[in-house]
């Protein structure tokens, strides 16, 4: 295990280095594809797998509860294989392709990991079906601008710049709870 | 059923720890009691955490476009590695045509060692040499340094020097100093593009640094056109040294996102302002849209 590399590619996840995470995509996506495949997957499966398998390090890494005994690249193979294995399950209906049983300690955090990441593509579709000027008022809003710096940065009144915020915000509300997917996410 | 006014602020100061003491309460006692404004009150949580620009939200993004550009990883479109590759070529040509027309100023240029023939020396090293540290550089012998010209043809545009004239000496740069050849080139021949007109309204100056450890205040201002809707487009500006190898690597010292804001019918504008620590030297910048590999526009600046 080589520690400095393992040291510089968690820096390139945590600091979102795009060089960094090029070259992790390219040295490890396709094994994981290639196994995703094998067990019932194609290949948009393997990249979600992959994608999720870097956010667990982020997080992991971000929390300061990284803690590598084998290189990156397998870390982040054996967390994929896991999630793929609780994709697998969650379709229902299907058999485990799987000999060995994989057991996951934080089987709690990925479900709500995975459920973040349906959600988090969900939302960001429903949001590009807002007019311009909603998506700049939102984003100021979600970054925590206030309402005066809004009004200020869009030509409005405060008055009026706490209107539209409530009116934007009302529209993606009311596109994320009308789409089916956002109604089966969160049935449970 | 849909929330008035009152109840989003009251869900957003509940959210935002603005609703204190007896208030937030009555407020979590209304949820529990009403499944619908729990329900309500969670979504506009989750819209706040998946859509502001958290650290884990660009990561998403990032991967989600690197996702999507591992489609195309076997037969990639992007012009980027072709540019990559095409500029020590085109150097290469510019150096052999511009030393090929000074040829006449050798009095040895037709008794070219055979080496020199066969494999002529890298031509970037001889127009911008990398002194050893700061010790002065040795002006090149023209006559070592000049393969025979293979083909016929004028030499490149060279405002102030005529056919003829001796190349001036050139004068000893620090090595971080030293331009990028690559880069120079895109700064010489900035990209055209048909569908889209990029231009600076205000370029970053160079920096002057007080102290070593300063941070270097970057800040640019550009106007696009386009016929295409590009407000959504995923424009990165990339910071490079003038290191080649980083070049060539494509390893940028930082990159960041840019924001593209429209101004007015098909203009939309780009205003980016950020702290660097730099080291003194000589720095470019690349204006790249990234969902499409395709580098817009380049720019350079010193720190000192």
């Amino acid at each position: 295990m080589n520690v400095t590399l393992n040291h510089e590619l968690v820096r390139g996840i945590v600091e979102n280095d795009l060089t960094i995470l090029k070259r992790i995509y390219k040295e490890s996506l396709p094994e994981v594809i290639k196994y995703v495949k094998r067990n019932s997957g194609n290949v948009d499966d393997g990249k979600d797998v992959f994608q999720e398998g870097i956010l667990v390090v982020f997080r992991k890494a971000s929390e300061g509860n990284l803690e590598l005994t084998t290189s990156l690249h397998n870390f982040l193979f054996t967390v994929c294989k896991r999630i793929w294995l609780k994709k697998l399950r969650k379709r229902g209906g299907q058999e485990v392709p799987f000999d060995e049983i994989l057991e996951y300690s934080d089987e709690d955090d990925l479900d709500a990991a995975l459920l973040k990441s349906q959600k988090w593509a969900l939302f960001n579709q429903r949001f590009m079906d807002l007019s311009e000027e909603c998506r700049q008022v939102l984003k100021m809003l979600f970054n925590k601008v206030s309402s005066k710096e809004i009004a200020e940065k869009m030509g409005y009144t405060e008055d009026y710049a706490k209107r539209k915020k409530y009116k934007c915000k009302q529209s993606l509300a009311d596109l994320i709870k009308s789409d089916p997917n956002y109604k089966q996410l969160t049935k449970d | 059923m849909a929330f008035d006014e009152e109840k989003h602020r009251k869900i957003e100061d509940y959210l935002h720890n603005k609703l204190r003491g007896e208030s937030r309460k009555e407020f979590e006692q209304e949820m529990q009691a009403d499944d619908q404004l729990s329900k309500e009150v969670e979504l506009h949580r989750d819209m706040e955490d998946l859509l502001s620009d958290s650290p884990e939200n660009a990561l998403r993004k990032n991967l989600s476009i690197l996702g999507k550009e591992a489609d195309t990883a076997s037969a990639p479109k992007s012009n980027r590695w072709a540019i990559a590759i095409l500029i020590p070529i085109l150097l290469t040509m510019v150096w052999w045509f511009w030393t090929g027309s000074n040829s006449d100023q050798s009095p040895d240029s037709n008794t070219v060692p055979q080496e020199q023939q066969t494999s002529p020396a890298i031509p970037t090293e001889e127009l911008s040499p990398i002194p050893a540290q700061d010790a002065p550089m040795e002006q090149p012998q023209e006559e070592e340094v000049e393969p025979q010209p293979t083909t016929p043809t004028t030499p490149p545009p060279s405002p102030g020097r005529k056919r003829g004239q001796r190349e001036p000496a050139p004068r000893a740069i620090a090595a971080n100093f030293v331009p990028n050849p690559s880069l120079e080139f895109l700064i010489e021949n900035n990209l055209r593009d048909a569908e889209m007109s990029v231009k600076f309204t205000m370029k970053q100056k160079d920096i002057q640094l007080a102290a070593a450890a300063d941070p270097s205040p970057f800040q640019i201002k550009i106007e696009l056109q386009s016929r295409e809707d590009i407000s959504q487009q995923d424009f990165k500006l990339h910071l490079f040294s003038n290191d080649r190898q980083a070049f060539d690597d494509f390893s940028p010292v930082n990159t960041s996102d840019l924001t593209i804001t429209p101004i007015e019918g098909d203009i939309y504008g780009i205003d980016f302002a950020k702290s660097y620590t730099l080291e003194p030297g000589l720095y470019y910048y690349i204006i790249e849209d990234f969902s499409e590999e395709k580098i817009h526009l380049v720019e350079k600046f010193e720190v000192k």
